[in-house]
């Protein structure tokens, strides 16, 4: 989109937690969020991102920088997300799919959806309220008669310990 | 750490595969509730057209498992890929299964043992439910039938191709079966030039049902209920030419050509409906390991990649077509003389009417998000 424009522009985001980064607008446009920031001419200062702590975006810059680096190759694009994504554990992931939610960059949304759903594959229902956060609002009675509908998939699910 | 919003779990959770969803359930009513709508089955059975999950059916049809092919490895340099064992699915109850491959659409299968038991039975192998169909009336030869999905009226429909004995004269039928009316209706004749050698079964791809007929394929589109044509590729030494298969592998209509004991070709049509797209996707020539071509079938296309599995007898071959390399893939605890179809997981309830009302509420939540 932006090729051709000489010098490369500079962005200066800031995270919830007050940490500032410096990234190329070519990469940075990757937001959605952020292209309109700067269509809109909001971009002159310092960018707030008031919904990402420093961590993660220290995290969604590496993958702007990146992702941006690689030409137009779908499958050249779609390894460096799996790399960018394989070490990274449940928590991390969270936030980063809250970041890329709130940012508007579907193609990291995509992937980091695609990975959590990978990771829950095999789990357990309890690991799954527990990492989501979700309370439990069966009955004892109702509970038993859910998993009794399907029992056979919760063959083979991985114990529960964490991770 | 972070609590996940209700939308984005959504985001999340249609990505997963049928079987964990149906155990997710369980999670809390909220997912209960998103699980069974109607909209989101929707969703999830059109994000399942890349599904690699392998359908495998023991000799006898009292055994069936599952094999997810993404999870294999072909990297490896080894020629045999050893596999963990494979996931049980039968449980009593299931009418009698049907060798594989079968007319299936989003994880639906289509049983028809026309010839044996008039009963037709549509059945989702992973919930273990079935519907029966009503008994089809009057005496008539089956030439064709095919399980499809017809989005415009969001409904699974059956069709049958007969020839029906009337006083002199034998007329060509075209039935169609819808499951929201659970009823038989005749539309029309099919084409009269259309001969089926021996694959009567349909594939369905795009809203549509295919079949082979000697020199095109003949496609009936569910909405409108109208048939067209789409042509072959040409095949290279028609003489040697003993059988034409049919496949939808990849979202893709792909025809096998196999050329007496000597050849097997796979043709993949690029763009849907556009006869000048035909490609040669592989040619399996003389293998050392190989047998009698006739007993090899592709069973999945891994586009992106560029690669072909193919079942041959006991047997599992990878192939990569840019480095026209094959290697054996050797899978523990598969059952002898198996037979074997790509078949998504669905979630598809035959067991209930739908919740209609559930459903507007829940697709206009959708549109909101």
């Amino acid at each position: 989109m932006a090729a051709e424009t000489g010098t490369p522009t500079t962005l200066t985001l800031k995270s919830n937690d007050d940490e500032l980064f410096s990234v190329a607008e070519s990469a940075a446009i990757l937001s959605v969020t952020i292209r309109n920031m700067v269509e809109d001419g909001c971009a002159g200062g310092v960018i707030p991102l008031d919904n990402v702590d420093g961590k993660t975006l220290a995290s969604v810059i590496t993958y702007m920088n990146g992702i941006s680096a690689i030409p137009a190759d779908e499958e050249k694009k779609k390894s460096y997300r799996d790399k960018f994504l394989s070490d990274k554990d449940f928590e991390t992931l969270a936030d980063m799919v809250l970041a890329a939610n709130y940012l508007n960059m579907s193609c990291l949304m995509d992937a980091v959806s695609a990975k959590i759903a990978q990771v829950m594959e095999k789990k357990s229902v309890g690991w799954v309220r527990r990492k989501f956060g979700i309370e439990n609002d069966y009955t004892p009675e109702e509970e038993a008669a859910v998993k009794e509908e399907h029992k056979w998939t919760f063959e083979g699910v991985e114990t529960d310990d964490d991770n | 750490m972070s609590d996940v919003p209700s939308e984005l779990a959504h985001e999340i959770l249609r990505r997963l595969p049928a079987e964990s969803l149906l155990r997710f359930r369980a999670v809390c009513k909220g997912w209960r509730r998103l699980i069974d709508s109607p909209s989101f089955i929707r969703t999830h059975a059109a994000n399942q057209t890349s599904s690699t999950t392998l359908l495998i059916r023991n000799s006898i049809g009292t055994r069936f498992c599952s094999l997810t092919l993404d999870s294999l490895n072909f990297e490896d340099t080894d020629q045999t890929i050893d596999l963990t064992p494979v996931k049980a699915l039968y449980r009593t109850g299931v009418p009698r299964a049907p060798v594989l491959p079968v007319a299936s659409c989003n994880g639906l299968i289509l049983n028809s043992h026309y010839d044996i038991d008039k009963t037709w039975v549509i059945w989702n192998p992973l919930t273990r439910q079935f519907h029966e169909l009503p008994e089809f009336e009057g005496h008539s030869r089956l030439i064709g039938s095919g399980l499809g999905y017809d989005s415009v009226s969001d409904d699974y429909k059956v069709v049958r191709l007969d020839d029906h004995w009337g006083c002199r004269k034998t007329v060509r039928r075209t039935s169609i079966y819808g499951l929201k009316s659970d009823s038989w209706r005749v539309i029309e004749n099919y084409p009269c030039d259309c001969i089926w050698p021996n694959q009567i079964v349909g594939v369905f791809l795009n809203g549509a049902l295919h079949w082979l007929s000697r020199d095109s394929v003949i496609v009936l589109v569910l909405e409108t209920g109208r048939y067209h044509k789409l042509p072959l590729p040409e095949p290279t030494g028609i003489a040697e030419l003993f059988e034409t298969h049919l496949d939808v592998l990849g979202g893709c209509l792909v025809v096998s050509y196999y050329y007496m004991i000597t050849r097997l070709d796979g043709w993949v049509m690029k763009d849907y409906g556009v006869g000048d797209s035909w490609a040669k996707l592989f040619s399996f020539g003389e293998l050392a390991n190989i047998g009698a071509m006739g007993r090899l079938r592709p069973v999945a296309y891994f586009k992106n990649r560029g690669h072909v599995f193919l079942q041959h007898d006991d047997d599992f071959f990878w192939l990569d077509i840019a480095n026209d390399s094959a290697k054996k893939v050797i899978v523990h605890g598969l059952p002898h003389n198996f037979t074997s179809q790509i078949v998504p997981g669905s979630l598809f309830r035959l067991d209930e009417k739908e919740e209609e009302d559930d459903d507007k509420e829940e697709q206009g939540r959708c549109k909101v998000d």
